[in-house]
Protein backbone atom coordinates (compact mmCIF):
# COMPACT_ATOMS: atom_id res chain seq x y z
CA UNK A 1 0.00 0.00 0.00
CA UNK A 2 1.76 3.15 -0.92
CA UNK A 3 1.71 5.92 1.56
CA UNK A 4 1.12 9.16 0.73
CA UNK A 5 2.17 11.96 2.94
CA UNK A 6 -0.69 13.39 4.17
CA UNK A 7 -2.39 14.47 7.33
CA UNK A 8 -4.74 11.37 6.97
CA UNK A 9 -2.05 8.76 6.32
CA UNK A 10 0.13 9.70 8.95
CA UNK A 11 -2.46 9.15 11.33
CA UNK A 12 -3.26 5.95 9.51
CA UNK A 13 0.96 4.92 10.02
CA UNK A 14 0.45 5.54 13.54
CA UNK A 15 -2.01 3.39 14.57
CA UNK A 16 -0.88 0.84 12.22
CA UNK A 17 2.84 0.92 14.51
CA UNK A 18 0.75 0.68 17.27
CA UNK A 19 -1.47 -2.64 16.00
CA UNK A 20 1.90 -4.28 14.67
CA UNK A 21 2.38 -5.36 18.49
CA UNK A 22 5.98 -3.52 19.02
CA UNK A 23 6.52 -3.24 22.97
CA UNK A 24 7.18 0.59 22.79
CA UNK A 25 8.17 2.00 26.11
CA UNK A 26 5.53 4.34 27.52
CA UNK A 27 4.25 5.97 30.37
CA UNK A 28 0.84 5.96 30.95
CA UNK A 29 -0.48 9.35 32.28
CA UNK A 30 -4.11 9.24 32.08
CA UNK A 31 -4.61 8.08 35.53
CA UNK A 32 -2.34 11.12 36.93
CA UNK A 33 -4.09 13.12 34.56
CA UNK A 34 -7.32 12.52 35.91
CA UNK A 35 -6.81 12.74 39.74
CA UNK A 36 -4.94 16.38 39.25
CA UNK A 37 -7.98 17.42 37.34
CA UNK A 38 -9.83 16.12 40.09
CA UNK A 39 -8.11 18.05 42.08
CA UNK A 40 -8.20 21.29 40.41
CA UNK A 41 -12.30 21.08 40.09
CA UNK A 42 -12.38 20.39 43.67
CA UNK A 43 -10.77 23.57 44.85
CA UNK A 44 -12.11 25.30 41.95
CA UNK A 45 -16.02 24.65 43.32
CA UNK A 46 -14.80 24.51 47.04
CA UNK A 47 -12.73 27.48 47.34
CA UNK A 48 -15.10 30.99 48.04
CA UNK A 49 -13.80 34.23 48.94
CA UNK A 50 -13.77 36.46 51.79
CA UNK A 51 -12.92 39.88 52.50
CA UNK A 52 -9.51 39.84 54.61
CA UNK A 53 -9.89 40.39 58.14
CA UNK A 54 -7.78 41.71 60.89
CA UNK A 55 -8.08 42.17 64.71
CA UNK A 56 -8.06 44.94 66.99
CA UNK A 57 -6.68 44.20 70.04
CA UNK A 58 -8.24 46.06 73.55
CA UNK A 59 -9.07 44.85 76.96
CA UNK A 60 -12.02 43.65 77.92
CA UNK A 61 -14.01 46.11 80.16
CA UNK A 62 -13.74 45.39 83.96
CA UNK A 63 -16.32 45.94 86.30
CA UNK A 64 -13.82 47.77 88.86
CA UNK A 65 -12.28 49.44 86.17
CA UNK A 66 -8.66 50.12 85.82
CA UNK A 67 -7.51 53.08 87.30
CA UNK A 68 -5.24 55.61 85.45
CA UNK A 69 -3.63 58.60 87.09
CA UNK A 70 -3.53 60.32 83.69
CA UNK A 71 -6.72 62.24 82.56
CA UNK A 72 -8.49 59.52 80.27
CA UNK A 73 -10.24 61.11 76.98
CA UNK A 74 -14.07 60.06 76.58
CA UNK A 75 -15.75 59.56 73.43
CA UNK A 76 -19.65 59.28 73.59
CA UNK A 77 -20.93 57.38 70.58
CA UNK A 78 -24.94 57.99 70.29
CA UNK A 79 -27.37 56.78 67.47
CA UNK A 80 -29.16 58.91 65.37
CA UNK A 81 -31.98 58.17 63.04
CA UNK A 82 -35.33 56.15 63.14
CA UNK A 83 -33.58 52.93 62.59
CA UNK A 84 -30.38 54.03 64.21
CA UNK A 85 -28.77 54.09 60.33
CA UNK A 86 -26.44 56.86 61.64
CA UNK A 87 -23.98 57.92 64.80
CA UNK A 88 -22.94 60.80 66.58
CA UNK A 89 -19.79 61.49 68.46
CA UNK A 90 -18.73 63.36 70.65
CA UNK A 91 -15.33 63.97 72.37
CA UNK A 92 -14.91 65.08 75.97
CA UNK A 93 -16.84 68.50 75.84
CA UNK A 94 -16.41 68.70 72.10
CA UNK A 95 -19.03 69.80 69.52
CA UNK A 96 -21.20 66.64 68.71
CA UNK A 97 -20.21 65.63 64.85
CA UNK A 98 -21.50 62.97 62.63
CA UNK A 99 -18.99 62.86 60.80
CA UNK A 100 -16.57 60.31 61.71
CA UNK A 101 -13.29 61.59 59.62
CA UNK A 102 -13.55 64.26 62.50
CA UNK A 103 -12.71 61.94 65.54
CA UNK A 104 -9.93 60.52 63.31
CA UNK A 105 -8.78 63.86 62.76
CA UNK A 106 -9.33 64.78 66.36
CA UNK A 107 -7.75 61.83 68.24
CA UNK A 108 -4.68 61.80 65.46
CA UNK A 109 -4.88 65.92 66.75
CA UNK A 110 -4.64 64.81 70.37
CA UNK A 111 -1.62 62.80 70.16
CA UNK A 112 0.29 64.98 67.70
CA UNK A 113 -0.50 68.25 70.59
CA UNK A 114 0.75 65.78 73.93
CA UNK A 115 2.69 63.20 72.39
CA UNK A 116 1.44 61.28 74.69
CA UNK A 117 -0.19 57.62 73.67
CA UNK A 118 -0.51 56.28 77.15
CA UNK A 119 -3.88 58.39 77.74
CA UNK A 120 -6.50 56.25 78.14
CA UNK A 121 -9.29 56.72 75.38
CA UNK A 122 -12.74 55.32 77.14
CA UNK A 123 -15.53 54.85 74.62
CA UNK A 124 -19.27 55.36 75.93
CA UNK A 125 -21.53 53.98 73.24
CA UNK A 126 -25.35 53.34 74.10
CA UNK A 127 -26.30 50.51 73.85
CA UNK A 128 -28.60 51.09 70.31
CA UNK A 129 -26.18 51.93 68.18
CA UNK A 130 -25.26 49.98 65.76
CA UNK A 131 -21.61 47.93 66.12
CA UNK A 132 -20.05 49.20 62.85
CA UNK A 133 -19.79 52.85 64.19
CA UNK A 134 -18.13 51.84 67.35
CA UNK A 135 -15.44 50.09 65.36
CA UNK A 136 -15.33 52.73 63.78
CA UNK A 137 -14.25 54.74 66.72
CA UNK A 138 -12.13 52.13 68.18
CA UNK A 139 -10.07 52.00 65.01
CA UNK A 140 -9.59 56.04 64.97
CA UNK A 141 -7.93 55.29 68.50
CA UNK A 142 -5.95 52.50 67.77
CA UNK A 143 -4.53 53.97 64.76
CA UNK A 144 -3.71 57.36 66.25
CA UNK A 145 -1.77 55.91 68.35
CA UNK A 146 -3.08 55.05 71.76
CA UNK A 147 -2.02 52.21 72.91
CA UNK A 148 -5.26 52.17 75.91
CA UNK A 149 -8.52 52.19 74.18
CA UNK A 150 -11.30 50.68 76.29
CA UNK A 151 -15.14 50.63 76.43
CA UNK A 152 -16.92 52.02 79.62
CA UNK A 153 -18.68 48.85 81.75
CA UNK A 154 -21.39 48.84 82.08
CA UNK A 155 -22.63 49.49 85.83
CA UNK A 156 -24.84 46.64 86.39
CA UNK A 157 -24.56 43.01 84.27
CA UNK A 158 -27.81 43.53 81.55
CA UNK A 159 -28.94 39.95 80.32
CA UNK A 160 -29.56 38.69 76.96
CA UNK A 161 -32.11 40.72 74.63
CA UNK B 1 -0.94 20.73 21.32
CA UNK B 2 -0.13 18.50 18.20
CA UNK B 3 3.23 18.88 16.62
CA UNK B 4 4.73 17.23 13.68
CA UNK B 5 7.90 15.67 15.08
CA UNK B 6 10.92 14.49 12.90
CA UNK B 7 9.83 10.66 12.96
CA UNK B 8 6.83 12.41 10.85
CA UNK B 9 4.31 10.97 14.24
CA UNK B 10 1.66 12.70 15.40
CA UNK B 11 2.66 13.54 19.37
CA UNK B 12 0.04 15.12 21.81
CA UNK B 13 2.50 17.16 23.81
CA UNK B 14 0.78 16.85 27.51
CA UNK B 15 4.05 18.00 29.35
CA UNK B 16 2.72 22.34 29.25
CA UNK B 17 -0.52 20.86 30.25
CA UNK B 18 0.48 19.48 33.08
CA UNK B 19 3.13 21.58 34.31
CA UNK B 20 -0.39 23.96 33.93
CA UNK B 21 -2.20 22.30 35.96
CA UNK B 22 0.49 21.87 38.83
CA UNK B 23 1.28 25.52 38.95
CA UNK B 24 -2.94 26.35 39.19
CA UNK B 25 -3.16 23.65 42.29
CA UNK B 26 -0.04 24.88 43.92
CA UNK B 27 -1.84 28.38 43.71
CA UNK B 28 -4.70 27.19 45.63
CA UNK B 29 -2.84 25.26 47.95
CA UNK B 30 -0.81 27.92 49.35
CA UNK B 31 -3.00 30.64 49.18
CA UNK B 32 -6.58 28.86 50.46
CA UNK B 33 -6.89 29.32 54.23
CA UNK B 34 -8.74 26.04 55.80
CA UNK B 35 -11.75 28.49 57.81
CA UNK B 36 -13.88 25.98 59.45
CA UNK B 37 -17.06 26.43 60.59
CA UNK B 38 -15.70 28.58 63.27
CA UNK B 39 -16.25 31.52 61.08
CA UNK B 40 -19.32 31.41 59.71
CA UNK B 41 -20.20 34.40 56.54
CA UNK B 42 -20.72 37.42 58.27
CA UNK B 43 -20.82 40.75 56.81
CA UNK B 44 -18.36 43.00 58.85
CA UNK B 45 -17.57 46.59 59.24
CA UNK B 46 -14.73 47.97 56.97
CA UNK B 47 -13.86 51.18 58.99
CA UNK B 48 -12.92 54.68 56.43
CA UNK B 49 -9.71 54.17 57.67
CA UNK B 50 -6.76 51.75 57.59
CA UNK B 51 -6.41 49.51 60.55
CA UNK B 52 -3.00 50.70 60.88
CA UNK B 53 -3.08 48.73 64.51
CA UNK B 54 -4.57 46.03 63.74
CA UNK B 55 -3.15 42.04 63.55
CA UNK B 56 -3.42 39.77 61.41
CA UNK B 57 -5.79 36.85 62.11
CA UNK B 58 -3.04 34.24 62.07
CA UNK B 59 -1.74 35.99 65.37
CA UNK B 60 -1.78 33.88 68.30
CA UNK B 61 -4.71 31.37 66.97
CA UNK B 62 -4.03 28.91 69.17
CA UNK B 63 -4.86 30.81 72.87
CA UNK B 64 -8.49 32.33 72.33
CA UNK B 65 -11.96 32.13 71.14
CA UNK B 66 -14.12 33.32 68.12
CA UNK B 67 -17.51 34.32 69.55
CA UNK B 68 -19.25 35.51 66.52
CA UNK B 69 -22.84 37.48 66.44
CA UNK B 70 -25.00 36.85 64.57
CA UNK B 71 -28.32 38.15 63.03
CA UNK B 72 -31.30 36.49 61.60
CA UNK B 73 -30.13 37.13 58.20
CA UNK B 74 -29.20 33.55 56.63
CA UNK B 75 -27.16 35.24 53.79
CA UNK B 76 -25.21 38.09 55.18
CA UNK B 77 -25.17 39.83 51.90
CA UNK B 78 -28.97 39.97 51.75
CA UNK B 79 -30.42 43.45 50.88
CA UNK B 80 -31.55 44.39 54.67
CA UNK B 81 -34.70 46.17 56.05
CA UNK B 82 -33.05 49.43 56.44
CA UNK B 83 -36.04 50.06 58.52
CA UNK B 84 -34.90 47.01 60.66
CA UNK B 85 -32.87 47.83 64.13
CA UNK B 86 -30.84 44.47 64.15
CA UNK B 87 -30.69 42.52 67.33
CA UNK B 88 -28.48 39.49 67.97
CA UNK B 89 -29.92 36.50 66.70
CA UNK B 90 -27.78 33.88 68.17
CA UNK B 91 -23.92 33.53 69.23
CA UNK B 92 -21.82 31.02 68.12
CA UNK B 93 -18.88 30.50 70.39
CA UNK B 94 -16.27 28.07 68.60
CA UNK B 95 -19.21 25.31 67.41
CA UNK B 96 -21.67 25.90 69.90
CA UNK B 97 -24.16 27.77 69.50
CA UNK B 98 -26.12 30.18 72.08
CA UNK B 99 -29.62 31.71 71.11
CA UNK B 100 -29.70 34.79 71.71
CA UNK B 101 -33.55 34.90 72.87
CA UNK B 102 -32.90 32.47 75.46
CA UNK B 103 -33.33 33.07 79.18
CA UNK B 104 -30.20 31.56 80.03
CA UNK B 105 -28.26 32.66 77.29
CA UNK B 106 -26.21 35.16 79.03
CA UNK B 107 -24.94 32.33 81.81
CA UNK B 108 -24.49 30.15 78.83
CA UNK B 109 -22.16 32.11 77.09
CA UNK B 110 -20.07 32.56 80.36
CA UNK B 111 -19.79 29.16 80.60
CA UNK B 112 -18.51 28.30 77.74
CA UNK B 113 -15.79 31.17 77.63
CA UNK B 114 -15.19 29.84 81.06
CA UNK B 115 -14.29 26.37 79.88
CA UNK B 116 -12.56 27.01 76.63
CA UNK B 117 -10.04 29.38 79.05
CA UNK B 118 -9.93 26.64 81.21
CA UNK B 119 -9.32 23.90 78.02
CA UNK B 120 -5.83 26.28 77.29
CA UNK B 121 -4.03 24.90 79.82
CA UNK B 122 -0.97 26.70 80.46
CA UNK B 123 -2.03 29.90 78.02
CA UNK B 124 -5.16 30.85 79.95
CA UNK B 125 -2.96 34.01 80.79
CA UNK B 126 -2.68 35.47 77.37
CA UNK B 127 -5.94 33.72 76.50
CA UNK B 128 -8.42 36.38 74.87
CA UNK B 129 -11.69 36.36 73.05
CA UNK B 130 -12.31 37.36 69.17
CA UNK B 131 -15.60 38.94 68.96
CA UNK B 132 -17.04 38.82 64.84
CA UNK B 133 -20.12 40.85 64.95
CA UNK B 134 -21.90 41.72 62.31
CA UNK B 135 -21.75 45.78 61.37
CA UNK B 136 -25.11 46.22 61.91
CA UNK B 137 -25.59 44.78 65.52
CA UNK B 138 -26.68 46.95 67.93
CA UNK B 139 -23.82 47.70 70.93
CA UNK B 140 -25.73 46.39 73.59
CA UNK B 141 -26.02 42.65 72.29
CA UNK B 142 -21.57 42.83 71.63
CA UNK B 143 -21.28 44.24 75.23
CA UNK B 144 -22.84 41.39 76.35
CA UNK B 145 -20.10 39.40 75.22
CA UNK B 146 -17.66 41.69 76.44
CA UNK B 147 -19.83 41.74 80.08
CA UNK B 148 -19.20 37.60 79.59
CA UNK B 149 -15.61 37.40 79.10
CA UNK B 150 -15.51 39.74 81.66
CA UNK B 151 -17.32 37.54 84.15
CA UNK B 152 -15.15 34.29 82.47
CA UNK B 153 -11.77 36.01 83.54
CA UNK B 154 -10.92 36.95 80.59
CA UNK B 155 -9.17 40.19 80.31
CA UNK B 156 -8.11 40.66 76.52
CA UNK B 157 -10.19 40.53 73.48
CA UNK B 158 -10.26 41.28 69.70
CA UNK B 159 -12.36 43.32 67.33
CA UNK B 160 -12.71 42.03 64.14
CA UNK B 161 -13.02 44.22 61.09
CA UNK B 162 -12.11 44.28 57.41
CA UNK B 163 -8.95 46.37 56.44
CA UNK B 164 -9.47 48.52 54.02
CA UNK B 165 -6.42 48.61 53.13
CA UNK B 166 -5.60 44.73 52.18
CA UNK B 167 -7.23 45.67 48.78
CA UNK B 168 -8.69 42.28 47.01
CA UNK B 169 -10.15 39.24 49.06
CA UNK B 170 -8.54 36.32 49.34
CA UNK B 171 -9.40 32.98 48.60
CA UNK B 172 -10.71 30.86 51.64
CA UNK B 173 -11.92 27.29 51.91
CA UNK B 174 -15.41 27.06 53.45
CA UNK B 175 -17.30 24.58 55.04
Amino acid sequence: MALKKTNSDRRFVFQARHRSGRKALSVTLTPMIDVTFQLLLYFLLTTTFIAPEKQLMGTVPSPSGRPSILLPIHVVVEPVGASNESAQYQIDDGAPTQDVGEVYAALAGRVQHSGDTEIPVVIHANRDVRWAFVIEVFNAASSSGFTEVVFESASQTAGMQ
Amino acid sequence: MLRRSTGNRLQLQLTPMIDCTFQLILFFLLTTQMAGQELPDLLLHEPEKPMSSALAPDAGRRSHVTVNVLTRYKAPKDERDPNFSIVADRYQVGLDMVSAGHPEAFSRLTELLRSRKSSAGGDAAEFWVEIRADRDIRYGDVESVMQAASDAGIERMSLTAVDPQDGDAGPVKGE
